[in-house]
């Protein structure tokens, strides 16, 4: 064996090494100032549109049998009223009800307890209702379908769909980080479409929101989904 | 006050402190510099993959558990895994290099020709175990030359420590044939060390 072949380790000079470090925390910084700004963004999207839906419809008459299309989020309400506060999140594959329920665990429905129980109802508008229940049949008084049991599957299989495209599009969806991508508008709808097909999804068309896309430059894009419609909503994002 | 360790610094870095990362830079910063250079025979190249291996496991802060609060196997780990990816590292990442300060132009003057050895001492010996699979070149360089230990390799690569020791086993094994064919041994004498 002879060990002298390999180099003997040698250190940064203490300056360099400082100048490193002060540039990396800057980055650090900068990264997470441009990660809440992306965050506040794709909230401005999506939730007036989820809320739209939601409040436009309205909630006058419910057909008891029907399945729900809005795989994308859910709304978890404060009191069994059609009309209590709502906190809209997105649906992550977990059941409905689970996700809900750790809402309410962890203090984001409001300072009262958390409900012992809670039923996951259809709403007119086909998006998925949580509400705290008092027995068995909180979404029949509410006029509402209970959501029923192929809703795990499906869900299952949507949020399949939307972290594939998220990760294609290097976009930010819900608690994942991904650092983004610079994509052309063609680019990203190939991206999204090639998703779509291979999953069963070739009845979902894309829309790209806003001008961010210009015929010679590519942009990071957010990512938004319309159950209802059956569209994934590409938004692209100026540069930070 | 005791020191912090790596656990509590990378704690406090992933819920918004960033001092706490560069603390955690300056204390491994050296090891990751070194292990790159001996990956890479390359001095310059291996102080921006520092930077780039810092940020990268900025990025993938939160999906880290440091085994027994030890930051640098896991950082090794990233640092492999830049270098297999290397331009999609450096392209991730090539608006934060572009922001490195003017001052850090290159100034080893007074040992250039040190560091010029030791590139081509390092280019001999990676072109050596060039014909080693790559998987055990990794093993090969986290335990022989970054003198981890086998279980500390086993959570840098995310394999089982039994693996570790096999790939290990099988790069010496296939070292010393070279050896005795053209090449120059790569081994250090010291052994990878137990945990």
């Amino acid at each position: 064996m002879n060990d002298e072949r390999i180099p003997a380790q040698r250190d940064l000079p203490p300056g360099r090494l400082q100048l490193r470090r002060e540039h990396l925390v800057m980055e650090v910084a900068i990264w997470d100032r441009a990660a809440r700004r992306r965050r506040r963004r794709l909230a401005l999207v999506l939730v007036p549109a989820v809320l739209a839906v939601l409040a436009v419809t309205g909630f006058t008459t419910y057909a008891l049998t029907r399945e729900p299309n809005h795989l994308e989020s859910i709304g978890c309400f404060e009191t069994a009223e059609l009309d209590g506060n709502i906190a809209i999140v997105n649906a992550d594959g977990r059941g409905a009800r689970a996700i809900c329920a750790e809402l309410w665990r962890q203090g984001d429905m409001g300072p009262g307890p958390a409900p012992k129980s809670l039923a996951a109802c259809v709403l007119e508008t086909g998006a998925v209702g949580v509400f705290p229940s008092s027995g068995k049949d909180t979404c029949e008084q509410l006029g509402l379908a209970d959501l029923p049991p192929t809703y795990a599957a499906e869900a299952e299989r949507f949020a399949a769909l939307r972290d594939a495209i998220a990760a294609e599009l290097g976009a930010s969806y819900g608690s994942t980080e991904r650092d983004p991508k610079c994509l052309r508008e063609d680019e990203a709808r190939a991206l999204a479409r090639r998703e779509l097909d291979a999953r069963g999804y070739e009845d979902w068309s894309i829309e790209v929101i806003g001008s961010g896309f210009t015929e010679s430059s590519c942009a990071a894009v957010s990512l938004g989904f319309d159950g209802e419609r059956k569209v994934v909503l590409l938004v692209p994002e100026p540069d930070e | 006050m005791g020191q912090a360790t790596d656990g509590d610094l990378w704690r406090r870095a992933v819920d918004g402190e960033p001092d706490a990362f560069g603390v955690l830079f300056e204390r491994h910063a050296q090891g990751v510099y070194n292990y790159l250079f001996r990956r890479t025979a390359d001095w310059a190249l291996a102080e921006d993959l520092t930077s780039v291996v810092f940020l990268e496991a900025w990025r993938r802060r939160t999906d880290v558990r440091l085994e027994r609060e030890l930051a640098l196997p896991w950082l090794l780990g990233v640092a492999t895994n830049v270098l297999r990816n290397r331009r999609r590292s450096q392209w991730r990442h090539r608006a934060a290099l572009e922001r490195l300060p003017r001052e850090l132009a290159r100034d080893f003057a007074d040992e250039a020709n040190g560091r010029l050895d030791d590139e081509r001492q390092m280019r001999t010996l990676l072109r050596a175990i060039a014909r080693l699979p790559r998987r055990e070149q990794d093993v090969l360089a986290l335990c022989a030359w970054a003198e981890l230990s086998y279980e500390e390799a086993a959570v840098a690569l995310g394999i089982p420590v039994g693996t570790v020791r096999s790939r290990l086993s099988r790069a010496r094994a296939r070292t010393r044939e070279l050896a005795h064919e053209d090449e120059p041994d790569c081994l250090p004498a010291v052994p990878a060390k137990e945990a």
